[in-house]
């Protein structure tokens, strides 16, 4: 408890405006994370098979070995929707928000490594131009701003947790 | 007062703070309940216009058919031909030597309950491969004539060169046999008349070798044509796209080959035979391996690859044969070609690149291929107000794919089925001006996807080759060998004494009619016709290409 109630003296220093916008960057994360969950669980098509086999880059192999078996597949698969829908929720209502934000840091950390905009490797195309740093990055990088700011503190469930 | 409130834990201030972004949850349902609806309405609205027209196209009815009869009784195939096409025949009918792997995308598939009886191809490797495919026990014959006296053989598999197709499936039907004919379905315009009559005249069952109908786009596709979704169709365009040396008919040669009537030698091919119905030359590797090269023995882009573009677009549309055909093309591209060996003498199987101390061979001649490499052909179907325009090239490898032009919307068939409203359109004007429908984005969109956890093909190349349907494609999400589709069609319709196959002898005479048409008209230099009532070709002189008349 020493140690929140220390956040919270912190926490006091931020302005309203700074509170206000970690928790919006948090909830937008969240949103994000959760209709990208929502699609993949509402498609009965969707599965992540097809990108693994595709991902390139040197640690393509890695994610090639994932979908190996459908059995792997159907694990990845599952991991995957459940993974992101359930983050997107924990991160919208800022319960378990660290937790979460470990996740979601996990997540893009896969999802940078397995289509990496680097020099010299030929990664899947998509929308927008990339050189190194791509949107996965950037929402990496954010998640780990709000890894070491405690905005669910601020505003989400996790200010009812941290008092119990 | 606030230090009150943190001494007594959660307080209603509190409460408020940590449910603050609760309703953004509410949002995000609200959002996607909005989404969902007009997604859902929209597509209903799209569906709802193709109802307004019946149905009409009989080859709907043919796909997915149910077999009736049982499959307890084992049929004896024969195989005549067992060459690279042959023996991806034998794979999907779940024939292969017990040291190499079955074909892919069979898992799960139905037992043919089939047996390989009997064997005929003219190089002697070949022969041995199909034998032990068959588990050691295929009869052997020498000439295909003598295959069909063999009481122990119900249906033949002919993937001979295109120049025997026609002497073979009329041997087969005469003998009561029934066919399994790989396309072109002849070399010649009077052979489609022979073939023709020979299996209705004998009854048996024939389906010819376009395998590529069973890819499940088709259905989607037909479901658009027939409800007619895209008004007037009044252009459609279709290519080929090779830039391989395979893709151009330049197979390998093995390292030890030669006739059989040479004194010494490997003396592996029966050269005599193959040359039989053909113009007499020399025995010539690139003539044997390389047929598709040449007019003796092949029919060219028209029969090898524009046959699968026009025979599905018949498929979906319906068409027929075309009332003209004009052509163009030649030679453009694979002039000449030396084949290689590398300095140790092995041949080499593949020239990207070309490896150091690599040598020409001396016992293949250098190839100067007859059949155009770059090749275009305009049909017309006076009754239908269409023109089809096919183009070809050897020479580059851009994907194109099947793309139907109508005057209320387009079809494109390059990745699966895109259907695009046309920005002009006067029936779907509403959803156009509503912004429901975007004329650059498709209103009906099918894919070939693999379901979860299933396996799927991934490399751009196999994907455009799924798209298409000539190896593979779905079935409830599993991947499947359209080649094992098209053999167990045809073999469930022997079952069942049914002669309506998937490609069937009609379907059949009118694809080589449609091919021979451009080829003629290429050759000839001139417009060639046809006329549906007397059922005939008309054109202006005879072919002047002795291998065609």
């Amino acid at each position: 408890m020493a140690h929140e109630s220390g956040l919270s003296e912190t926490l006091r220093k931020y302005s309203g405006a700074q509170k206000l916008f970690l928790a919006f960057l948090r909830v937008v994360i969240g949103w994000h994370f959760l209709y990208e969950g929502y699609v993949k669980l509402s498609s009965e098509a969707w599965s992540a098979a097809g990108y693994l086999r595709a991902a390139p880059g040197p640690f393509g192999p890695i994610f090639e070995s994932l979908a190996g078996s459908p059995s792997m597949v159907a694990v990845v698969d599952g991991v995957m929707a459940w993974g992101l829908t359930l983050t997107g929720i924990a991160l919208i209502l800022g319960l378990f928000t660290r937790t979460g934000l470990v996740v979601a840091g996990a997540f893009l950390l896969m999802f940078y490594l397995s289509n990496p905009p680097w020099v010299g490797v030929q990664f899947l195309p998509g929308e927008g131009s990339y050189m190194i740093v791509n949107k996965n990055l950037v929402e990496l990088a954010a998640v780990i701003v709000l890894l070491v700011f405690p905005s669910g503190i601020v505003w989400g469930f996790d200010r009812i947790l941290s008092r119990r | 007062m606030a230090d009150n409130d943190r001494r007594s834990g959660v307080n209603r201030r509190d409460f408020l703070k940590a449910a603050a972004t609760t309703p953004v949850l509410g949002a995000f349902g609200l959002s996607l309940y909005d989404k969902k609806q007009r997604d859902t309405l929209a597509r209903e609205e799209i569906l709802s216009i193709g109802k307004e027209t019946a149905g009409t196209n009989p080859n709907v009815l043919k796909r997915n058919y149910q077999r009736k009869a049982s499959a307890n009784d084992t049929l004896n195939l024969a195989i005549v031909g067992c060459g690279g096409r042959g023996k991806s025949l034998l794979r999907a009918a779940g024939f292969h030597p017990p040291s190499e792997e079955g074909a892919r995308g069979l898992d799960g598939a139905e037992d043919l309950n089939v047996r390989l009886t009997a064997v005929c191809d003219l190089h002697t490797p070949n022969i041995e491969w199909a034998v032990e495919a068959s588990g050691g026990t295929a009869k052997v014959y020498k000439t295909y004539e003598e295959l069909m006296a063999d009481s122990d053989v119900d249906a033949v598999i002919c993937a001979t060169s295109d120049h025997v197709h026609a002497p073979v499936t009329i041997a087969a039907a005469n003998a009561g046999k029934h066919v399994y004919c790989e396309k072109c379905m002849t070399k010649t315009i009077p052979e489609a008349y022979a073939v023709r009559d020979a299996v209705k005249k004998n009854g048996v069952v024939f389906q010819l070798g376009h395998q590529n109908r069973n890819s499940n786009r088709y259905d989607s596709a037909m479901e658009v044509i027939d409800k007619g979704m895209l008004g007037h169709v009044s252009l459609i365009q279709c290519f080929t796209n090779r830039n391989s040396r395979s893709g151009a008919w330049v197979y390998g040669i093995p390292k030890e080959h030669g006739p059989m009537s040479a004194s010494s030698g490997a003396r592996n091919v029966d050269w005599d035979q193959y040359v039989s119905n053909t113009v007499q030359r020399p025995y010539d590797p690139n003539r044997f391996f390389r047929w598709r090269c040449f007019w003796d023995y092949g029919t060219g882009l028209s029969g090898d690859l524009l046959t699968h573009e026009l025979d599905v677009i018949n498929m979906v549309m319906n068409l027929g044969i075309p009332s003209s055909a004009t052509a163009s093309g030649g030679v453009y591209h694979h002039k000449e070609y030396t084949t290689l060996m590398t300095a140790e003498g092995e041949p080499l199987s593949s020239d990207v690149p070309v490896p150091d101390g690599a040598l020409p061979r001396s016992d293949v001649p250098v190839l100067c291929r007859e059949v155009p490499d770059v090749y275009q052909v305009v049909y017309e179907w006076k009754g239908h107000d269409l023109t089809v325009v096919y183009n070809a090239t050897l020479g580059n490898s851009w994907g194109r794919g099947q793309i139907y032009l109508g005057s209320e919307a387009t079809m494109d068939l390059t990745n699966g089925v895109d259907v695009y409203a046309d920005r002009r359109s006067g029936k779907y004007r509403k959803w156009l001006d509503s912004g429901k429908v975007k004329p650059d984005e498709p209103m009906i969109s099918f894919r070939n996807v693999a379901g979860k956890g299933i396996e799927a093909i991934t490399a751009a190349t196999a994907q455009w080759t799924v798209a298409k349907g000539l190896l593979y494609t779905y079935r409830g999400g599993r991947l499947v060998n359209t080649t094992h589709l098209h053999i167990k069609d045809w073999i469930d319709h022997i079952r069942d004494n049914n002669h309506e196959t998937m490609c069937d002898i009609d379907d059949g005479f009118q694809e080589a009619i449609t091919a021979h048409m451009a080829t003629y008209a290429l050759l000839n230099g001139t417009r060639i016709n046809w006329n549906a009532e007397t059922d005939e070709v008309e054109f202006e002189h005879e072919p002047s290409i002795p291998a065609l008349s």
